[in-house]
């Protein structure tokens, strides 16, 4: 049987090496979304959950004023002024790139109030920074992509050396550690002017309904600005994900059923061009379990080299998207061990209709005469 | 001892019925060289098929051993195949692509018997091919195909070895060199054997003679003490 295989496969190299190809782009493509989707995903909720805000205020335009910086002077006297305010604070949050002894790495600025919301962030060890000191408090999540980093030492931000007062927990924003910065200070190391904000946090006074405030502050505001409770912010990005997850498991569903028809092309070809060897087999008493497991055996040759490549290159990929993206990529076993599934389910999959053509084939043919 | 009974076969041409294998009772002595003859679209094939399990007759009995194989499986009737019966065919049906020895090998791997490497070199010997082991089947000669071909058929030691028309693609030096190859490896192996020929060179050298015609099978000689 393997001497079939072997020979088969030979023969065969052009055809069988294209599907390996296509097998391979297939688990490159499901790895890849994978990595980016879990890393993504899951930091960012772990965030939200952490910023105890009751409203929030973000320009229009941006995602709930993630990643980006707006100008307007007026704009927290103005929600300041809505009933049932206790206090606001303008938020800076844009992705920058942090380097210690030569490790460089992806971190997302937050920029905060000194003494406001962030202030009260669950620390690992430490303290927040504090305003006109050349601070900065980071996630644990950083320490461990930076061993050896510690309260005391320092970090070069935008070329610009900031000291660790702080290890934060659970801030693994936009899939990439948080750092905290007093505001002013994040405006300074980013070049920004003293009014850029990218959202407002709200507190609500005693006994004040934040839902009732958020109402008020879009009346008074208008449809420029945003402003949703917490809740609705967290919705929204539950929302958002769920389409994004829907796409993407679209692209994915897609890029299987394209793989697992290579694969059935491949080894229908293959079986149509050796009904007379099937045939040959059978009448020397293969049984259809014998015919079916070259089949099977067939497809199971394009996928698992298919299935490697697909590894290796989908792997070198993701990781290497945050050399050219603010994004923080963790792959893990599970995923390998999915790709690995879903590679053999395809095989299995496409084999499916050759399988089903070999077990029709009459041993009688061998007898003919061609 | 390979037995039929009252074996018919009809197939539908188009709508219209032909009898092709007309109540055939046929029964097989070990070590005797049965040939059958006739003219083309008399059956012999189709009995051949028949007796080699590719094909199921619409009535009668195939004794294996005594036992009725009719009513089996095709996973059953399989294993008997690759177990009990060696089939030889006109066009060789060797695999191309594999060499002379794995080609040998393939019958006893479709069978599960494993370690018959040195069998199938004894065997390669035997018909004159030890020095072709290597070589691939589409490198050789009619003639060395079909005892390739031979080899494969008994690397089991099948209990019947069934021929159509063995000498059928093969030049008249080969197709002598053939003959006289089946019939002694018949007559040494003590193996039940039927071989369904247009050659009147295998004919000649039959223990059994029989001819078809138009679905029935006649005896038209026996050798003395077959």
């Amino acid at each position: 049987m393997r001497a079939i295989l072997r020979a088969d496969i030979s023969r065969k190299k052009k055809r069988i090496g294209l599907s390996v190809v296509s097998i391979a782009l297939v688990i490159t493509l499901f790895l890849i979304i994978e990595a980016l989707s879990g890393s993504f995903f899951n930091s960012f909720f772990s965030h939200l959950y952490n910023t105890k805000a009751e409203v929030w205020v973000s320009p229009s335009m941006s995602f709930s004023g993630i990643g980006g910086t707006y100008t307007e002077k007026s704009l927290q006297d103005d929600v300041e002024s809505v009933d049932g305010v206790a206090s606001s604070e303008p938020v800076i949050t844009l992705p920058s790139r942090a380097r210690k002894d030569g490790i460089r790495t992806n971190v997302t600025i937050v920029g905060f109030a000194d003494g406001g919301e962030y202030e009260k962030t669950v620390m690992a060890s430490g303290r927040m920074p504090r305003r006109g000191n050349n601070e900065a408090a980071v996630d644990e999540s950083l320490v461990a992509r930076m061993p050896g980093l510690k309260t005391g030492n320092s970090v070069v931000v935008m070329g610009r050396s900031v000291k660790i007062v702080g290890v934060t927990r659970g801030h693994n924003l936009i899939a990439a550690p948080v750092m905290f910065l007093e505001i002013n200070k994040a405006r300074d190391i980013l070049d920004l002017k003293s009014t850029d904000l990218s959202y407002i946090l709200v507190q609500p006074k005693a006994g004040a309904s934040g839902a009732i405030i958020a109402r008020e502050t879009q009346k008074r505001l208008g449809r420029k600005y945003r402003v949703q409770t917490k809740d609705e912010v967290i919705a929204e990005w539950r929302r958002q994900m769920s389409y994004i997850t829907s796409v993407l498991n679209f692209v994915i569903g897609i890029s299987f059923l394209i793989g697992t028809m290579v694969i059935a092309v491949t080894i229908y070809t293959s079986v149509i061009e050796r009904v007379r060897e099937f045939g040959i087999l059978k009448a020397l008493g293969a049984t259809n379990w014998y015919v079916s497991r070259l089949v099977i055996l067939e497809g199971l040759a394009i996928a698992v080299p298919g299935l490697i490549i697909g590894c290796l290159i989908g792997a070198g990929v993701a990781l290497s998207i945050p050399l050219v993206m603010p994004m923080d990529i963790a792959m893990n076993a599970g995923m390998f061990l999915r790709a690995a599934l879903a590679s053999i389910g395809i095989s299995i999959l496409g084999s499916l209709i050759g399988l089903r053509r070999a077990a029709q084939v009459d041993p009688i043919i061998a007898i003919r005469t061609v | 001892m390979v037995e039929m009974r009252g074996i018919s076969k009809k197939f539908d041409w188009g709508g219209q019925e032909s009898k092709v294998v007309d109540d055939v009772s046929l029964s097989l002595n070990p070590g005797d060289f049965n040939v059958v003859v006739g003219p083309s679209g008399s059956g012999k094939t189709t009995l051949l098929s028949i007796m080699g399990l590719l094909l199921k007759p619409d009535s009668g009995e195939i004794l294996f051993d005594e036992n009725n194989v009719v009513g089996l499986g095709q996973n059953d009737l399989a294993r008997i195949r690759s177990g009990k019966i060696g089939f030889v065919f006109q066009e060789f049906n060797l695999l191309e692509y594999l060499t002379t020895l794995e080609n040998v090998l393939l019958a006893a791997n479709i069978a599960g018997e494993k370690g018959k490497k040195e069998t199938a070199v004894k065997l390669l010997n035997e018909v004159g091919l030890g020095h072709r082991i290597n070589n691939l089947a589409n490198q050789l000669s009619g003639g060395e195909k079909q005892r390739v071909a031979i080899c494969r058929a008994l690397i089991n030691d099948p209990s019947l070895l069934l021929a159509d028309e063995p000498t059928g693609n093969l030049d008249s030096k080969n197709g002598h060199e053939i003959i006289t190859l089946l019939k002694n490896l018949v007559g040494d192996k003590n193996i039940t054997s039927l071989l369904v020929t247009h050659d009147q060179r295998l004919a000649d050298v039959a223990d059994v003679l029989y001819e078809m015609n138009d679905g029935r099978l006649a005896a038209i000689r026996r050798k003395k003490g077959a």
